[in-house]
């Protein structure tokens, strides 16, 4: 390696040794390992910063060393130096065996990031400790990327402290209900509780009293369980501490486990937390949370779907009959129904939605027996759907409902809807004045 | 889970100026378009006047070529018989007429370098004009957001998706902005800036500043509302005339300019009412010499 190609990693030793560095001394030994003895350059790095007093375990091959901040969830090995924040054992069934994994959260001064152990007898971490990971891998899940340590990684205490608040305290920001994801840890959060109920559950043979209900706030609702006995009344304004985000069909779910705190907090603190609509979301911010029991969105209804219009339904489950038959019932009498499943699009994605009889009836502005009445008349089954497709198709509506995740993605179930008239008049003058700024 | 491509909203002037294809490998991954703005299409969503609609197939296997203008030029369309319900709407559809298209990109590159873009369409429906307008005013703020995160790339030394996301733009925006910067290597934008101020001035006809105002008139308020009306009653004057030349395949351009000269409307004014017609949307040319009452 000519001196150009090792000037990098000089100057990188030279970071880590601080004033104890000669550039020019440093350049020689580097050059005399890697050159005459021919030492590979990792295993010359960290014998020369041992030689002048530095920390080997600091400096990498130069290839794979990364800030949390610089990960971008495809890296198939990578090293860090990071603080151990949450440290978390868990058991899961892997090909029908039942295999230990340990997950949490690491973080140096630029971030942090979700981490899971693969291997948990090679790779042990202590909450709190600074270490250096080795070999780890990321991968990416929501935008986000996850630190994977595998069967190749390694880990070893740091002799450097690194100073990261931990999360419970300072470390993390408050979040909205519309921030919930899957797997967040530490959550801190404030809102309004609604519907609580004491219940008295089973857990390992012992009888336990756990509390459900429903927090609120400007962006939206979420489920909430507290894992032990807790007085909240409806419409307590709290703030909660250290609650944790599991998902159930996308919808993210506050769980308070034994660590968590809620305090109770003065009435009007919040503001006004009505029980009017959430703000609106964009499709993209919805879909990325997976679910939400209660969201707002607008979009361009860009497609009406097969099985729209006018539906037979099975007396028993409900179910749609497909030529008067039900896939369980068989043969029988099916009830009218109207539906429309329609794809919202608002530019940063799109979104599966369903708008059931009552609000059939008002953005098509007909009753049931008139769409039987159509239907039956043009002898055409798909007279309430072509309907649909004329009223509906490339008009931007304003939905209001619950959103869910399956193996289809996430659907919006609308409780209500309207057709939204922008003031273009408006809107464009706006933004024509706003544009002269920079022209 | 294969999520469903999102629908771009994009001017025709950006979406035919594209001239890169970034094509998926294999059967399942998609294949994308990238705009001089960092658009990055699979699908995109317009709304525009249908002004020719033309059955270039048979009757038995239609296949239905078509033509969409925006405030900014012309998108081009054909639905084939793997696109049944779209070449049926489009069989139905009496030009000229507001229509709204969602619809997939295609290519056609009859030689190495050049690229000719078009739509195939998904689904098409007639609609309203306010639908059209609303249209307008959303695909300006989209242009205006691919204008901002170019800048932003351009400003960065290495521009990567990372450092994109990390100012606030969403993925497919960083990653497209990213491709159109490596490939376009824009130096001025103000192009783009200038198409969006047009349609927004298409939107409110009364921002638009005619190259003849008074500007040192004794009493400019009064003249101006004078002019205003003047130009107005001349405009819906041409217009008139237009409708009342047409016999079916639009007026020809020589009649209206014989009859304007008749009412004392010389040809220079001529072609500055005809402009301004075609940018409000009034009147289209269905072919070069014709013009016609939309």
């Amino acid at each position: 390696m000519d001196r150009e190609e090792l000037a990098p990693h000089a100057d990188e030793l030279a970071r880590v040794l601080g004033e104890k560095a000669d550039q020019d001394k440093i350049m020689e030994e580097l050059d005399r390992y890697v050159n005459l003895y021919r030492v590979s350059l990792e295993w010359a790095k960290r014998d020369i910063l041992k030689k002048m007093g530095g920390n080997p375990n600091s400096v990498g091959d130069g290839s794979g060393r990364k800030n949390v901040s610089e990960l971008t969830g495809a890296e198939q090995s990578v090293d860090l130096l990071v603080k151990v924040l949450t440290v978390n054992p868990k058991t899961i069934e892997v090909g029908g065996a039942q295999k230990s994994i340990v997950y949490g959260y690491v973080a140096d001064e630029s971030g942090r990031v979700p981490y899971t152990v693969w291997e948990t007898e090679s790779v042990q971490l202590k909450e709190g400790s600074t270490v250096i990971i080795r070999n780890a891998y990321t991968k990416e899940y929501k935008g986000t990327p996850q630190l994977n340590l595998g069967n190749r990684a390694s880990v070893e205490e740091s002799e450097e402290i690194l100073d990261v608040a931990s999360m419970p305290s300072g470390g993390s920001a408050e979040v909205k209900v519309a921030d919930l994801a899957e797997g967040m840890n530490y959550v801190v959060i404030s809102g309004r509780i609604g519907k609580p109920e004491k219940r008295e559950i089973t857990a390992s043979g012992e009888k336990k009293n756990i509390v459900t209900g429903i927090l609120s706030d400007d962006t939206g609702s979420a489920e909430f369980t507290v894992w032990k006995d807790a007085e909240l009344k409806d419409g307590d304004e709290v703030r909660i501490i250290g609650a944790y985000v599991k998902s159930w069909r996308g919808m993210p779910k506050l769980n308070l486990g034994d660590k968590a705190e809620v305090q109770v907090l003065a009435k009007g603190t919040l503001g006004e937390i009505s029980s009017s609509a959430p703000k609106a979301r964009t499709l993209e911010d919805v879909e990325m949370s997976g679910g939400a029991m209660d969201v707002v969105v607008r979009g361009t209804l860009v497609d009406v779907r097969e099985g729209s219009g006018l539906v037979m339904r099975c007396p028993d489950c409900r179910r749609v009959l497909q030529k008067s038959t039900c896939r369980v019932h068989g043969k029988v009498k099916g009830i009218d129904d109207l539906r429309i499943k329609s794809i919202l699009d608002d530019g940063t994605s799109s979104m599966s939605v369903v708008f059931g009889k009552e609000l059939t009836e008002q953005l098509l502005n007909i009753s049931i027996e008139q769409a039987v009445k159509i239907t039956t008349d043009e002898r055409n089954p798909e007279a309430v759907k072509e309907m649909a497709e004329e009223k509906l198709f490339a008009h931007t509506l304003e939905v209001r409902g619950m959103v869910r995740s399956d193996d289809f993605g996430p659907m919006l179930i609308a409780r209500e809807a309207r057709f939204l008239e922008m003031d273009v008049r408006e809107e464009g003058a706006k933004l024509l004045t706003d544009m002269e700024g920079f022209q | 889970m294969m999520s469903r491509e999102v629908a771009w909203r994009v001017f025709a002037a950006e979406f035919n100026s594209s001239s890169l294809e970034i094509k998926g490998e294999g059967e399942k991954t998609p294949s994308y378009l990238i705009s001089p703005l960092g658009a990055k299409m699979n699908r995109i969503f317009v709304v525009g006047v249908l002004t020719d609609n033309e059955n270039v197939g048979n009757e038995n296997e239609p296949v239905w070529r078509a033509k969409i203008t925006d405030p900014t030029g012309t998108f081009y369309m054909t639905a084939g018989q793997y696109q049944p319900e779209a070449a049926m709407a489009l069989a139905k559809l009496q030009p000229p007429c507001f229509v709204a298209v969602v619809g997939k990109f295609r290519t056609y590159s009859p030689e190495e370098g050049k690229l000719y873009v078009s739509i195939r369409p998904e689904r098409i429906g007639k609609v309203e004009a306010s639908v059209r307008d609303g249209w307008v005013l959303e695909t300006c703020k989209a242009t205006m957001d691919r204008i901002s995160a170019m800048e932003e790339a351009m400003k960065l030394g290495e521009p990567t998706v990372e450092k994109l996301m990390q100012i606030g733009f969403s993925r497919p925006l960083a990653e497209g902005t990213v491709h159109g910067l490596q490939h376009y290597h824009p130096e001025d934008l103000s192009r783009y800036k200038g198409m969006v101020s047009d349609a927004l001035k298409f939107l409110l006809p009364e921002y638009q500043t005619g190259p003849d105002m008074p500007l040192d008139a004794a009493t400019p308020e009064e003249i101006e509302v004078e002019e205003e009306h003047d130009e107005v009653d001349k405009e819906a004057l041409v217009l008139s005339m237009i409708e009342s030349l047409d016999s079916g395949k639009g007026a020809a351009w020589d009649e209206v300019v014989q009859k304007a000269k008749s009412q004392g409307i010389d040809r220079e004014e001529l072609d500055s009412i005809a402009n301004s017609l075609l940018d409000k949307g009034f009147v289209y040319e269905p072919v070069l010499g014709r013009m016609r009452k939309i």
